[in-house]
């Protein structure tokens, strides 16, 4: 049977304080709603490989860095 | 509509201000053909090709309001279009299961009130803008 996925956690939150930002103002950078930030740091929705690059891009830090999918210790 | 939307000129803001403003244009013109209408052609009138092409034209306008929702989409970030396409789809079913349980209902009932077909229009908005509220507006 297919492995169901599971949400991806992030640090954006953590991230976002760390610079002194809003949610608006992060998603001024990423041209994405506040309301998206919101989805994405609760882990409602998990963002599009696109916008995953952009939002590492924004931090300068690799994607696994920022986005965690449980995975890579079990590996 | 691809996944790079996102990187798009037009800012969330921007996308929800050209939909509001296409929305309310289409309405303005869908209330004015239906008083124009309304006025040009009554109850008792004989049936003509007149009388059917100006009963089409609001129409014409409740497709341009359809088509201000897709490009609406089209223009919103990814996370609100996840939203908007859930919201459609349970708009979409409930009223299809509502319009689909009544007809028959109507059909094997006479007591039974006949529900214009045109209904179909606003219950299909009137749930997905309530779904769409729920679902884009709730924090996690």
């Amino acid at each position: 049977m297919a492995e169901r996925l599971e949400s991806v956690e992030n640090r954006l939150k953590e991230l976002r304080a760390e610079r002194g930002w809003s949610q608006a103002a992060l998603g001024e950078h990423l041209n994405i709603s506040r309301q998206s930030v919101n989805a994405i740091e609760t882990g409602r929705y998990d963002p599009s490989l696109p916008l995953a690059f952009r939002i590492a891009r924004l931090f300068d830090k690799p994607i696994e860095a920022i986005f965690d999918d449980g995975q890579a210790a079990a590996e | 509509m691809s996944a790079t939307d996102q990187f798009a000129e037009i800012t969330p803001k921007q996308a929800a201000k050209k939909y509001v403003s296409r929305v309310f244009g289409a309405s303005l013109g869908y209330i004015g053909a239906v008083f124009g209408v309304s006025f040009l052609i009554d109850d008792g009138d004989p049936v003509t090709v007149f009388t059917i092409m100006a009963a089409l034209l609001p129409g014409i306008f409740i497709v341009l309001m359809v088509l201000a929702l897709w490009k609406y989409l089209s223009e919103m970030d990814e996370v609100a279009r996840h939203d908007h396409s859930r919201a459609l789809l349970i708009a979409a079913f409930t009223v299809l299961g509502l319009a689909g349980s009544w007809g028959l209902v109507e059909l094997y009932n006479d007591a039974f009130p006949r529900i214009p077909v045109f209904f179909v229009y606003p219950a299909f908005f009137g749930v997905y803008g309530i779904v769409a509220c729920m679902l884009y507006g709730r924090k996690a």
